[in-house]
C-alpha cells in the first residue's frame, strides 16, 4: 500500500492544519500504521489483509481528519485569523518600513547637515587623520 | 438563562487515561493506545490515530513533553508527563472521581436517586 496517508495530508492542509502539525501527525500514524501491519501480520493475515485491518483499527481517514480539524491549535495562522494575517499584518509591516525608512531619512540628513556647517570635521575623522 | 453543560464529558477520557499513563513511564502512540486497551480490558478502544490529536494538544498545553528515541532501529517520539501534566492530572482525576461517585449514588438510589426520580 503505497502512501496510505496521502489523502489524509492532502485533506488536513486543504482544511488549514498548519503543514507542521500535518507533517508530524502524519509521520507518527505511518510508524503506528507499520506497528499494526507488524502485528496483523504476526497473528497470520496477509500483508494486504493485515494493512485493511491496521487502517480500520486507525479509526478510518475521516475520523482521523476530523481529530485533527475540530482542534483550533492546529489551524496556521493563515485560517485561525486570515484578516490579521491577510489585512493588519502587512500594513503593519509596510507602515513599520515605512516609518523606519522616514527616520533613517531624517538621520541622515541631520548628518549631512551637521556636516555642511563644520567642513573640517571630515578630514578629522577619516582614515588619513590618522597619518 | 443556558445551564452550563460539560462538553468535554466523553473528550475528556482519553486524556485521562493517556496522562494516567505517562505518570508511570514515558511511551510512544503505539504503546499508549495499547495499554490503554489492555487495562481497560478493552471496554475502552479508541480509533487508534485519534490518540494523536489528543497528544499534541497535550504537548501544546505544556502538560506533556516529547523527544525522538531510537529504540530496536526506529526512530519513536516518546511522550512523558511535566509538572504541568501532573497537575493537571490531579485536576482531572478529583474531578472524575467525583463525578463518578455522584453518578454512583443516583444509579444505587439514595438521596441522588430520589431527587431525579
Amino acid at each position: 500500500m503505497a502512501e496510505p496517508f496521502r489523502e489524509l495530508r492532502e485533506r488536513l492542509l486543504r482544511a488549514g492544519v498548519a503543514p507542521r502539525h500535518v507533517r508530524r501527525y502524519v509521520n507518527e500514524l505511518s510508524d503506528h500504521f507499520a506497528d499494526l501491519t507488524a502485528e496483523e501480520q504476526g497473528a497470520g493475515r496477509t500483508r494486504t489483509e493485515a494493512e485493511r485491518t491496521a487502517l480500520v483499527r486507525l479509526g478510518g481517514m475521516q475520523n482521523l481528519a476530523n481529530a485533527m480539524i475540530e482542534q483550533r491549535q492546529f489551524q496556521s495562522w493563515s485560517t485561525r485569523v486570515p484578516r490579521v494575517t491577510f489585512g493588519i499584518a502587512p500594513v503593519t509591516f509596510l507602515a513599520g518600513r515605512l516609518l523606519g525608512g522616514v527616520l533613517h531619512f531624517v538621520v541622515w540628513l541631520e548628518d549631512v547637515s551637521s556636516r555642511c556647517q563644520h567642513p573640517f570635521r571630515w578630514a578629522n575623522t577619516g582614515p588619513t587623520s590618522r597619518l | 438563562m443556558a445551564r452550563e453543560t460539560n462538553p468535554n464529558f466523553m473528550n475528556g477520557i482519553p486524556e485521562l487515561l493517556i496522562l494516567r499513563l505517562l505518570r508511570q513511564e514515558e511511551m510512544y502512540g503505539y504503546e499508549i493506545v495499547q495499554a490503554i486497551r489492555e487495562r481497560t480490558g478493552e471496554a475502552i478502544t479508541l480509533g487508534e490515530g485519534v490518540v494523536y490529536p489528543v497528544l499534541h494538544g497535550l504537548e501544546g498545553d505544556g502538560a506533556l513533553k516529547s523527544r525522538r528515541k531510537t529504540v530496536r532501529g526506529r526512530s519513536r517520539i516518546y511522550y512523558g508527563l511535566t509538572p504541568q501534566g501532573m497537575e493537571r492530572l490531579a485536576n482531572l482525576s478529583k474531578s472524575w472521581t467525583s463525578l463518578a461517585t455522584v453518578i454512583q449514588r443516583v444509579l444505587a438510589g439514595g438521596e441522588y436517586g430520589r431527587a431525579i426520580s
